[in-house]
């Protein structure tokens, strides 16, 4: 379970910073761009459940272990940090994809530059939190 | 879509996750009500979040927000949550 739920969340991840470059690719006039935009937002929201589950279930004994390790800083500078950008995922998602449902691609383009990297970022914070679990 | 504004919503929802994170981590008691209410703090923050996004959205449609276009001042306010997060735990780490 636990593991399923961690690849999910990672998977879902990847494809909203894969939608993202696509859809910062298209045209303004491509038949891709509103169902993928759509698409994409719907997964920043529904990525929230594996990620919560995750969280909620099955990190707090990974917490404890990281505490009591060398790198405390891993959970309460990182996991804090990426578990509350992550309720901004969605939130910068559906802006993003309202401006392209209102026609208004180039201005959602930063927002979706902004959500492509607020990704990144997280996927990088969970790598320093793993990290954090084996250094003992 | 004209009947929703995503950006007064955004500018909401940042605001309102920083102000929550901060009162959160500094009043205890504050943390315990949201998980009393919520069953866990990060479902309360996730549930109200966009819950102000969805409701500021659709209630508020004014173009601009204290004389400046909403539009930058959603997008000042993402970038300034995320950076007050940020800073916030690393200040609490080390003090």
């Amino acid at each position: 379970m636990r593991d399923l739920l961690l690849y999910l969340h990672i998977i879902a991840g990847l494809s909203v910073i894969t939608f993202s470059i696509v859809i910062l690719l298209q045209d303004k006039k491509s038949n891709w761009l509103k169902p993928l935009s759509a698409i994409t937002a719907a997964i920043s929201w529904l990525l929230l459940l594996p990620s919560g589950k995750l969280y909620l279930t099955f990190y707090p004994a990974t917490k404890t272990l990281i505490k009591a390790g060398s790198w405390p800083w891993a959970h309460s500078i990182f996991m804090e940090t990426k578990e509350h950008w992550g309720l901004l995922l969605p939130i910068i998602a559906t802006t993003a994809a309202f401006l392209v449902y209102s026609d208004r691609f180039k201005e959602s383009r930063k927002w979706w530059i902004l959500l492509m990297i607020l990704a990144a970022l997280i996927g990088v914070m969970g790598r320093i939190v793993t990290m954090g679990g084996m250094a003992q | 879509m004209k009947k929703f504004n995503p950006y007064n919503g955004t500018f909401a929802a940042s605001t309102l996750l920083a102000a929550l994170v901060i009162a959160a981590e500094l009043y205890a008691p504050f943390k315990t009500f949201l998980a009393s209410v919520f069953t866990h703090h990060w479902i309360a923050k996730a549930v109200l979040v966009a819950a102000a996004f969805i409701i500021v959205g659709f209630a508020c449609k004014k173009d601009e927000l204290f004389g400046v276009k909403n539009e930058k001042i959603s997008w000042y306010s993402i970038l300034g949550s995320l950076a007050i997060i940020f800073l916030f735990y690393i200040i609490e780490f080390f003090i």
